[in-house]
């Protein structure tokens, strides 16, 4: 069984991360083993070809963007103990409402004023879809965490439909996807000849800002105080109901502007698989930042790294590509795993015998 | 130390490792410190033996207007560990047996009891010897009649469970003191006690969830170490919980089968429905628990025990949760079950309760038995001064200038929400003065005090009204504007936020409010908060200095009214000390204050009139210096109000 410990010692919880990614490697090692591959020469790929040049290098940022954004605002929402694993479904209404924009768009239009709008637009469709489990919390008293998981699928659905009916290309030659986006919603580059963009400076000021919020205004006081003892807050004149709206509309909305990012910039369209998997993969990001938007942004270069790293195994040692799926869970476990034994201590009980 | 309140939720937390409370429901720990206070401020407090015998017998209750009170009933010295007699029915045995309790052979059982008054003899046969190896039979129903047979046929035989000497300390609180205890096969026996007397803690290391320090716990004198609950259970010790562990979503065969894990469900729905028909205890195996009533919760953990053969049956308080009529029921089920020969231990605050059932009392106060008695021969008067105890005179606080209502609750209702109901609360604390509310657990304080807070707020705004404006519907922060500052009972996780440093504890009160640059610190240096470091979490405070720290941060706000829930529960003298020294310095500068507290001694000490809260009502506030503990202790058990001009 486990037992809390009196004072969990202070450096073991910030050195926490490092351990689980040590222990992460230390595991690695032990899976390419088995596997019959080079562990070395697998550690080599996986967590150092990423930065091996500077192609490389652009490719670990993009992906980290998307995963910045999501998990910064995930952090604000496991602050308050309010479990949202529905990101993949905010960030892919945020990707719709944007193509929805960038789609529609009369032609002529100001174009400088789409790219915003999409943006915007995408920001709102995740806010609303995070909506949802808070409305049926409040109301209802349902789960947070099944409404805002089962709405992913719901997204996805929704998403699938529309690139096959509504909005499906009309030159697609029965490809399910959209046009491609005009001009003036598309995401420019911030270094040419990358795929490096703009979203990277926008993942840094959503980190800071909710940053800001989360540490240095009376709002952001209520959600940490909710999640640490929802009584007290209660008692602080914290509305639980109105805590748990506010960091699901947030979450949501920044869930929703990294769909609609990816759709203005990597994707520049709408296709049944836009990534999504981002919303899962940030859960792990925000914990891994220790829930702090900031942390968010250090631990997004980490998962982008078993990313990239897993891409690049996949061609250089013909590894599966879930093997880096596989990392990511053994990270999320060990890091949990450490936070839990640096909270715990483990104490074998006796098994009650007659007497 | 002693958690008194959720027993459930005690011991799953237990298994889980997961202390959700912190043991700051300490009574024991104040309990020496106290008795130095109060010899500090009265004097020393000497026995008189023959009040002692007296109380015993129940013979001293009346006592002529011009008789010196007793000094205290409280014995001082440490009672050697003694093996209770058996509990005696007849009146005229009990004075010589409680007297000389030490003096009596620890097996010898009374000579040839008298069955009392209405006794008839019962045949031998009729009453189940229980076999003191196998489990109890299953009982056969009805053939044994409408009426049980009499209790006192039980102590013909060996006593079922025998403690003997039994203590259990936590840290420096001694929270059971070397307690004797004998049980009988079919005997109701009930243990009085305050709460943090040591009934929960002597419970729970009878059922296993605790392990005693010294003494022995035996079974049909074999002495055992109970190790767990499930060793309890196998063993035929049953316990029915005050707040029950069930799970809402399934059904009330499925809760079953969770404990049962040997045993089909259709096995269980088929022995739920003759259980319920054995005794009366009707319920339909295949409803959700989250459609039933509390009381129809309870008979669900009655049957869950039932299944399991029990020939000891504990309940902690059952019927605090329960209706009048569903009180009744389950005394008949009791009485039925203590004739088929299972001895019941049943811990109750509620004298009425206590005497309309049991046949056997053991009084305790702060980890001692104090008394033993038959409850059906006491009064609830008598009963309440064995266990408050204290009758001693004291010095009150002397009003200071009372002014006009301050604070004014007119009608104050609100729904249960899984505790008690407020029915129509109505009263007014006046500039000035320190109003008590007095009340044992759980008879609605909580309630009242998220009424008063806001953290529940009401159907109608003037129903709470502070100098005349009204904010019965507004929620905590704007209270806080209106001039109201708030301190409930609990501190981690309620008042303040263990995780949390002190500057931001104190931010969480005062969020709503121009901040008070370094108010924190401003806290621990006025009310002598210590602490290590320049700004600790809070959980890392003594509860003590923690609690000067809560009472300070909201004095420092100069509130107009100020609420405060168990002030000094759990707190060493010297905080209480301070924390009463600040509370009454608040109300001489004007304020209007309550005090909802369990301590009568506090009670005493500083408010100026006291009103007592009874399941979800509110007596009359009377003034601190026209009544007495007992007069107290008897509206705390539920007599009607008359009763206290009785007392008087």
């Amino acid at each position: 069984m486990l037992e809390r410990r009196v004072a969990p010692s202070p450096l073991l919880s910030i050195l926490s991360p490092v351990i689980a990614v040590a222990l992460t490697i230390l595991a690695g090692f032990a899976l390419f083993a088995v596997l019959g591959k080079d562990p070395v020469k697998a550690m080599e790929v996986y967590f150092l070809s990423p930065f091996a040049d500077a192609y490389n290098r652009s490719e670990l940022l993009v992906k980290a963007i998307p995963l910045a954004l999501i998990g910064s605002g995930l952090a604000i929402c496991f602050r308050a103990g309010v479990f949202n694993i529905g990101a993949p479904g905010q960030y892919t209404l945020g990707a719709i409402f944007a193509g929805g924009v960038a789609l529609h768009a009369p032609e002529g239009a100001a174009m400088i004023w789409l790219l915003p709008l999409c943006l915007a637009a995408g920001f709102v469709g995740g806010m609303l879809w995070g909506w949802i489990p808070a409305i049926l919390r409040n109301l209802a008293g349902a789960n947070v965490i099944l409404v805002s998981l089962m709405l992913t699928y719901v997204a996805a659905l929704l998403l699938d439909w529309l690139v096959r009916g509504p909005w499906a290309d009309p030159q697609g030659r029965g490809f399910p996807k959209t046009a491609t986006f005009p001009d003036g919603a598309l995401m420019p580059n911030l270094v040419e000849g990358t795929r490096l963009h703009w979203g990277l400076v926008l993942a840094v000021i959503a980190a800071l800002v909710l940053a800001w919020m989360l540490f240095r205004t009376r709002r952001g006081f209520g959600i940490r105080a909710m999640g640490l003892a929802p009584r007290a807050a209660t008692f602080g004149g914290f509305s639980e109901a109105k805590t748990v709206t506010y960091v699901l509309l947030v979450s949501g909305g920044f869930a929703g502007l990294a769909g609609a990012v990816e759709a203005t910039a990597t994707i520049q369209q709408l296709q049944p698989d836009i990534a999504a998997g981002y919303g899962f993969a940030a859960i792990i990001v925000a914990f891994l930042g220790r829930l702090n938007p900031i942390g968010a942004l250090i631990a997004a270069l980490a998962l982008a790294v078993t990313y990239i790293g897993g891409e690049n195994a996949q061609i250089l040692l013909k590894l599966p590509k879930n093997a880096a799926f596989v990392f990511q869970g053994m990270l999320l476990f060990f890091l949990l795993a450490c936070d839990t034994l640096i909270h715990y201590r483990v104490r074998v009980r006796r098994r009650a015998g007659a007497a | 130390m002693e958690i008194e309140k959720p027993h459930s939720a005690v011991s799953v937390s237990y298994s889980l490792g997961l202390q959700g409370r912190p043991p700051s429901r300490v009574t024991i720990p104040e309990i020496a410190p106290a008795l130095h206070r109060i010899d500090a401020r009265y004097g020393p407090v000497s026995v008189r033996p023959d009040r002692v015998l007296a109380s015993l017998t129940g013979a001293g209750r009346f006592r002529p207007a011009d008789a010196p009170r007793p000094t205290s009933l409280r014995p001082r010295q440490p009672r050697p560990p003694v093996r209770e007699a058996p509990p005696v029915l007849d009146p005229s045995q009990a004075a010589p047996v409680a007297a000389t309790p030490t003096a009596m052979p620890a097996a010898a059982p009374p000579a040839a009891p008298v069955p009392p008054i209405a006794a008839r003899p019962e045949p031998a046969s009729d009453i189940s010897t229980p076999d003191p190896v196998t489990p109890r039979p299953a009982p056969v129903p009805v053939a044994r009649g409408v009426e049980p047979p009499e209790e006192t046929a039980g102590h013909d035989t060996a006593p079922l469970l025998s403690i003997a000497g039994v203590a259990k300390a936590f840290g420096p609180v001694r929270a059971v003191d070397t307690v004797s205890l004998d049980l009988h096969p079919g005997e109701k026996h009930a243990l009085l006690g305050e709460n943090g007397a040591g009934k929960s803690t002597l419970v729970k290391m009878i059922y296993g969830v605790l392990q005693p320090d010294a003494g022995t716990i035996s079974l049909d004198g074999h002495p055992l170490r109970i190790d767990s609950p499930s060793m309890a259970r196998r063993l035929g010790i049953g316990m029915v919980f005050q707040h029950f562990s069930t799970f809402e979503a399934l059904t009330v065969a499925e809760n079953l089968a969770v404990v049962l894990p040997d045993r089909s469900l259709r096995d269980i729905r088929r022995d739920i429905r003759r259980i319920g028909e054995e005794y009366g205890l009707g319920i339909e195996p295949d409803r959700h628990l989250a459609d039933l009533s509390a009381g129809e919760r309870q008979r669900v953990e009655i049957i869950r025990c039932l299944l399991q053969n029990p020939r000891l049956l504990i309940l902690d308080e059952p019927t605090s949760v329960l209706t009048p009529q569903e009180a009744e029921a389950l005394f008949t089920v009791l009485d039925r079950l203590a004739g088929e020969g299972c001895a019941i231990l049943y811990i109750s605050h509620r004298l009425e309760d206590v005497r309309a059932l049991c046949t056997g009392a053991t009084v305790m106060r702060r980890g001692k038995v104090v008394a033993t008695c038959d409850p059906r021969e006491e009064t609830a008067a008598s009963l309440a001064e064995k266990m408050i105890g204290s009758t001693v005179e004291r010095p009150r606080k002397q009003a200071a200038y009372i002014g006009k209502a301050r604070l004014e609750v007119t009608d104050l209702r609100m729904p249960s929400k899984g505790g008690m109901a407020l029915e129509g609360i109505s009263f007014a604390a006046r500039k000035g003065e320190i109003l008590g509310i007095a009340g044992v657990a759980g008879e609605g304080q909580s309630e009242l005090f998220a009424a008063l807070s806001g953290e529940r707020s009401l159907r109608r705004n003037d129903t709470i009204r502070i100098d005349g404006r009204s904010v019965g519907r507004l929620d905590p922060t704007r209270r806080r504007r209106a001039g109201m500052a708030f301190a409930p009972e609990r501190r981690i996780g309620h008042s303040a936020i263990g995780d949390m440093r002190l500057s931001e504890n104190f931010r969480l009160t005062h969020n709503a409010l121009r901040t008070i640059r370094g108010g924190a610190k401003k806290v621990r240096e006025i009310f002598d908060v210590r602490a290590e470091g320049r700004d600790p979490f809070a959980a890392a405070l003594s509860g003590g200095n923690l609690q000067k720290f809560v009472i300070g941060r909201e004095i420092l706000r100069e509130p107009k009214v100020l609420i405060v829930e168990q002030p000094t529960w759990g707190v060493d003298a010297g905080a209480a000390a301070t924390i009463h020294a600040a509370l009454m310095d608040l109300a001489a500068k004007g304020a209007a204050i309550v005090v909802i507290s369990q301590d009568l001694d506090e009670i005493f000490a500083i408010c100026d009139r006291v009103a007592v809260l009874h399941r979800g009502r509110l007596s009359e506030p009377q003034v601190t210096g026209m009544v007495t503990a007992e007069g107290l202790g008897l509206l705390m058990g539920g007599a009607e109000p008359t009763a206290l001009a009785e007392a008087i």
